[in-house]
């Protein structure tokens, strides 16, 4: 039980930190209370254990500490105290041949928006316990206030996004003063990459919160590795289904291809269960081209995404033919591709075939019927098989190279840009 | 005196908003120190305090953390108004 004295402290305490919320104080003034009152040394998780949102001065020096965190291993996890439907979690870490404790506690209840931990106390006390938990009341506050900020910034920032993507730019000027605003410098020149994310199919049913929020956990390790390993200046967001990051760089010579590959082996590493592809739009030198190069983006993505490549980075440049032909008129298109492919289609509704598919990796790969009967998992003898039917089919010489080029132009313009939306 | 604002751990723009309620009472001799984590507010605070005539220097820690130091520019009064703005 607590004391008289006890209790008037903890009355105080309390309205101290009252003050402190009022007064705009930072997470370092809430976690100076448990210093002073614990002797303790404090830290913030984020809720997926894995990214700091605040540590002591004294643990931010030692250099050791990001090896302890990611290479400890969890022995024993005991109840230390539990009070006013709080718990409080004695953690046994094992790190080196030593033993670590921590005391543990979530910040927020129903939301859960961080993980406070206290490590270098003593022996605590009811007393103590409970200045702990008046106090991680308090930080709960304070990072729940603080990502309402967050979310709240990144909806103000939603408009101007929607602009740029869709060059509703009247005026230039404008729009670099608004991204002034959001933090972005639109006055430089950047090469746009577009990410996305997407779940591996193995992925089961308990996981589905991950991917509910792997998005955010994705922006703060792009922030964590653009911060510590790029060192350029860069602006991102997240649109649509997927994450736009433009990476500056004066002049287009610079562009540095390793830094897109660092971003994604972090990525790949980091975060499980999951593929990243990213592509790549034109080289960006005023604001006004942000829309062309994030559409041009998004196409090598449906086009990664029909070919199903995974963890790929794919230059727009890099789509050779494709990128005149995503220009023209879809209705020409359909009426090109109709005229080469139709009798296949229909043959493949028919029979339950994917021979189209077939056709396309057998000119993919330059009619090498080894090479594609590998790419289909298939013998080379059925692949063969395949062939002369499709040949049959369509009516055709494959080893007319014109007839080859016009073949192949009609399966990719049905396959990444019509997508088989072809009224057959 | 030296005035300081903890906004560790705060992301944009509170760090500019604390600053911004601090310096309307900001005195001729006073200091503003403010100590952030969040590097966008590197750039977005000493833009906006220099563009309403404050002087700004900003120091970095050794632990990913900066002080950023805004007073008023010597001989050169600030309008109040200005800075309301």
């Amino acid at each position: 039980m607590l004391n008289k004295d006890e209790l008037q402290d903890l009355f105080f305490i309390q309205h101290d930190l009252t003050d402190k919320l009022l007064g705009d104080a930072g997470l370092r003034t809430f976690a100076s209370i448990l210093n002073k009152n614990l002797g303790a040394d404090v830290y913030i998780y984020d809720r997926f254990r894995d990214d700091l949102i605040y540590a002591d001065r004294k643990i931010k020096r030692d250099s050791q500490f990001n090896k302890y965190i990611k290479e400890r291993k969890l022995k024993r996890k005991d109840t230390a105290f539990k009070c006013c439907m709080v718990e409080i979690f004695e953690y046994h870490y094992q790190w080196q041949g030593e033993t670590y404790k921590e005391l543990q506690l979530d910040l927020g209840r129903d939301e859960i928006v961080a993980v406070l931990a206290i490590s270098n106390y003593e022996e605590m006390s009811e007393y103590e316990f409970r200045i702990l938990i008046i106090v991680a009341q308090s930080l709960a506050l304070k990072i729940h206030q603080n990502k309402l900020v967050s979310e709240m910034a990144q909806k103000c920032s939603s408009e101007l996004i929607e602009d740029i993507i869709n060059n509703r730019i009247e005026d230039k000027s404008e729009i670099i003063q608004r991204g002034q605003l959001a933090n972005w410098n639109l006055n430089l020149n950047y090469q746009l990459y577009l990410i996305s994310v997407k779940a591996e199919k193995n992925i089961s049913d308990q996981d589905a919160y991950y991917f509910y929020e792997i998005k955010e956990r994705i922006m703060k390790k792009l922030h964590g590795v653009l911060q510590n390993k790029i060192s350029r200046e860069y602006i991102l967001f997240s649109y649509d289904k997927n994450i736009v990051l433009l990476i500056n760089y004066d002049k287009e010579t610079e562009i540095n291809k390793d830094d897109i590959k660092i971003i994604k082996d972090e990525l790949t590493e980091k975060i499980d269960k999951f593929y990243f592809n990213i592509g790549s739009g034109i080289y960006i030198k005023e604001v006004t081209e942000i829309a062309e190069s994030y559409q041009q983006a998004s196409y090598v993505l449906d086009f990664l995404e029909a070919t199903e490549r995974k963890n790929v980075i794919y230059y727009y440049k890099q789509l050779g033919i494709m990128r005149l032909l995503w220009k023209i008129n879809k209705e020409e298109l359909k009426e090109f591709t109709t005229e080469y492919l139709t009798k296949l289609i229909k043959y493949d509704k028919g029979n339950s075939t994917e021979w189209l598919d077939t056709l396309g990796v057998y000119l993919e790969e330059g009619g090498s019927i080894q090479q594609a009967a590998k790419r289909l998992f298939i013998h080379p003898n059925t692949m063969s098989y395949r062939v002369k039917r499709i040949k049959e089919i369509l009516g055709i010489d494959l080893q007319d190279q014109e007839v080859q080029l016009n073949l192949l132009a009609a399966y990719k313009i049905c396959k990444y840009i019509l997508e088989d939306d072809l009224d057959i | 005196m030296i005035i300081n604002i903890d906004c560790i751990g705060d992301p944009c723009p509170i760090p500019l908003i604390k600053a911004e309620k601090k310096l309307l009472k900001l005195g001729v001799s006073d200091q503003i120190c403010l100590e952030t984590d969040h590097n966008c507010a590197l750039n977005i605070v000493p833009e906006w305090a220099r563009n309403k005539g404050f002087k700004v220097e900003i120091e970095e820690t050794p632990y990913l953390e900066w002080k950023i130091y805004i007073k008023r520019e010597q001989k050169k009064e600030v309008d109040e108004e200005v800075v309301l703005k």
